[in-house]
């Protein structure tokens, strides 16, 4: 039964078994703009993602953090600790900002993530990718954010301002809402109402693969997501279909929005773009796929280097 | 070994086409990162030109160089001003001014708590002496000057209003002899009580726009004249 269920790829990777996870996501997405609103019309002085606290105590996000302190030519408590909670969030929960928190990719589509998948899809189908691996630490689509990261910094250093800040998409969702709200409250009717949102939307439209493979907050985080050893998506080889039965089965992979391929990416990185959404595992037809607290030692996993000699 | 393990191990696999370390882009990638590179410069390059620095900033954030440089937009300060005066500027007052906290004193005015720079994470608004500031000490914070409109005063057209004069906590507008108020540029710290009391707007509603009579102004740095 399931292996003709496999024999139609895109009907199985179209039809998510199971929807928990994804609900819980769009959850925590609209949660944490409900209490950035909450917090503008109670004025609790709580923030954006751009900086958010209490009081005296803030955190921020680690690309605004760089691009003031590289701006302002000044380093500040603050942003440091910003950065260096940023790394250990990374360290200990990889690229999940992108699936849980960030605004953007809920923007684009609310229940799949299927702009970036079917871009990747259209991509491989056109044989458009140079090579199946990244450089090593980096993951497939790290190096391209990483560019966009470094110039945003450069200009940055350049004109004194920080650059991206200005048209960073989850800076402008969180002012579209702002400006939202300032409607409601005070009346202010400005054209930001209608420049903001079209920004979103004109960026979002242009550039399909932002979150993959241009956003350079999920390059920063991607950086020290090499780290990261918990909840890293594993295959139970038993029972996938791939690596049991040989079937060409392919289900996770097309549902990655990070065009991550459980089964052939072994050793390549790529599982530092995993933002830990869950698609694979919702997807695959056998449920072969968990995410383990602590990655078992076993190399099964698509991450660890593999050494075993070819010829055994 | 199975045929499979094989596509497993990519790196080895003659089928990937790329044999060693090779960075991994699409065309498209490249393209897409060049073009948003591009776009940064044109961006910071705009921003830089249009700059203009005649807006009112919240007390602590008067160094316009040092605000727009670490501003992140977050909107903490908006949020924690405890009588709703600070507001958001348009990205129509500028690409670098969008966003960024500017007063507005229709809706509050400044007691110079200083909650907006305490909450300010990154020194856009800098911390300044609260007690100081308001004990009336100009010198320790200073948001901006006011300057009356004669044209549209009522004191000045028709003597009939005193509510500046009577309002101003620093006491720093005073009637001449004629009674008419005058602002007493030496005392005025810019808190703009006397422009969200002044009832120019509804008291002469017919005249149209959106100014007051009395309304504070920022100071330049540069020439230390009200603009």
């Amino acid at each position: 039964m399931k292996a003709e269920e496999t024999g139609e790829k895109t009907s199985v990777a179209s039809r998510p078994r199971r929807r928990r996870i994804r609900v819980a996501r769009t959850a925590t997405v609209l949660g944490v703009l409900a209490v950035y609103v909450v917090g503008v019309v109670l004025s609790t002085g709580l923030g954006s993602l751009s900086a958010f606290g209490i009081g005296d105590i803030a955190a921020v996000c680690p690309v605004g953090a760089l691009e003031t302190m590289i701006a302002g030519r000044i380093v500040l408590p603050l942003p440091l600790i910003a950065i260096v909670l940023a790394v250990l969030a990374a360290v200990c929960f990889g690229r999940a900002f992108c699936s849980w928190v960030c605004p953007v990719p809920l923007t684009r589509k609310l229940v799949t993530n299927k702009r970036e998948r079917d871009a990747f899809a259209a991509d491989r189908k056109k044989g458009r990718l140079l090579s199946k691996r990244g450089w090593p630490g980096l993951g497939r689509n790290g190096t391209s954010a990483l560019g966009v990261l470094g110039v945003a910094l450069a200009t940055t250093l350049v004109f004194g301002f920080p650059v991206f800040c200005l048209v960073c998409p989850i800076g402008l969702a969180f002012a579209t809402l702002f400006a939202l709200v300032r409607l409601a409250m005070f009346n202010e009717l400005v054209v930001d109402l209608v420049v903001f949102p079209a920004l979103i939307v004109f960026e979002l439209v242009v550039l399909r693969k932002w979150c993959a493979t241009l956003c350079p907050v999920g390059a920063f985080l991607g950086l020290f997501a090499r780290f990261n050893r918990t909840l890293v998506p594993t295959i139970d080889e038993e029972k996938c279909l791939a690596t049991a039965t040989g079937t060409a089965c392919d289900a996770c992979h097309a549902a990655c929005s990070s065009d991550i391929d459980l089964v052939r990416d072994a050793g390549t990185g790529a599982l530092h773009d995993c933002t830990k959404c869950h698609e694979c595992a919702d997807h695959c037809p056998a449920s072969a796929i968990t995410f383990p607290w602590r990655r078992p030692k076993a190399s099964a996993v698509a991450d660890e280097p593999d050494r075993t000699p070819l010829s055994s | 070994m199975s045929p499979h393990e094989d596509e497993r191990r990519g790196r080895f696999s003659a089928s990937s086409g790329n044999g060693g370390l090779r960075a991994s882009i699409t065309r498209r990638s490249f393209l897409a990162a060049a073009g948003v590179s591009a776009s940064l410069l044109a961006v910071g390059g705009v921003g830089a030109l249009t700059a203009h620095g005649e807006m009112l900033r919240p007390p602590g954030g008067q160094d316009e160089r040092a605000l727009l440089a670490g501003c992140t937009h977050c909107g903490r300060c908006v949020s924690a001003c405890r009588t709703k005066a600070i507001g958001v500027a348009s990205i129509s007052d500028g690409l670098l001014e969008a966003r960024t906290p500017v007063m507005r004193y229709s809706l509050g005015f400044c007691d110079f708590c200083g909650d907006c720079a305490e909450a300010c994470p990154t020194g856009a608004l800098r911390a300044f002496d609260v007690e100081a500031a308001q004990a009336g000490d100009v010198s320790a914070c200073c948001v901006g000057k006011a300057k009356l409109d004669r044209a549209t005063c009522l004191a000045w057209t028709s003597s009939s209003c005193n509510l500046c004069h009577e309002e101003c906590p620093y006491d720093a507008i005073a009637l001449n002899a004629d009674g008419m108020p005058i602002v007493d540029e030496a005392l005025c710290n810019g808190c703009g009580v006397c422009e969200y009391v002044c009832p120019v707007l509804s008291l002469r509603s017919y005249i149209g726009g959106t100014a007051r009579a009395i309304a504070v102004e920022p100071v330049r740095a540069k020439e230390g004249e009200v603009s």
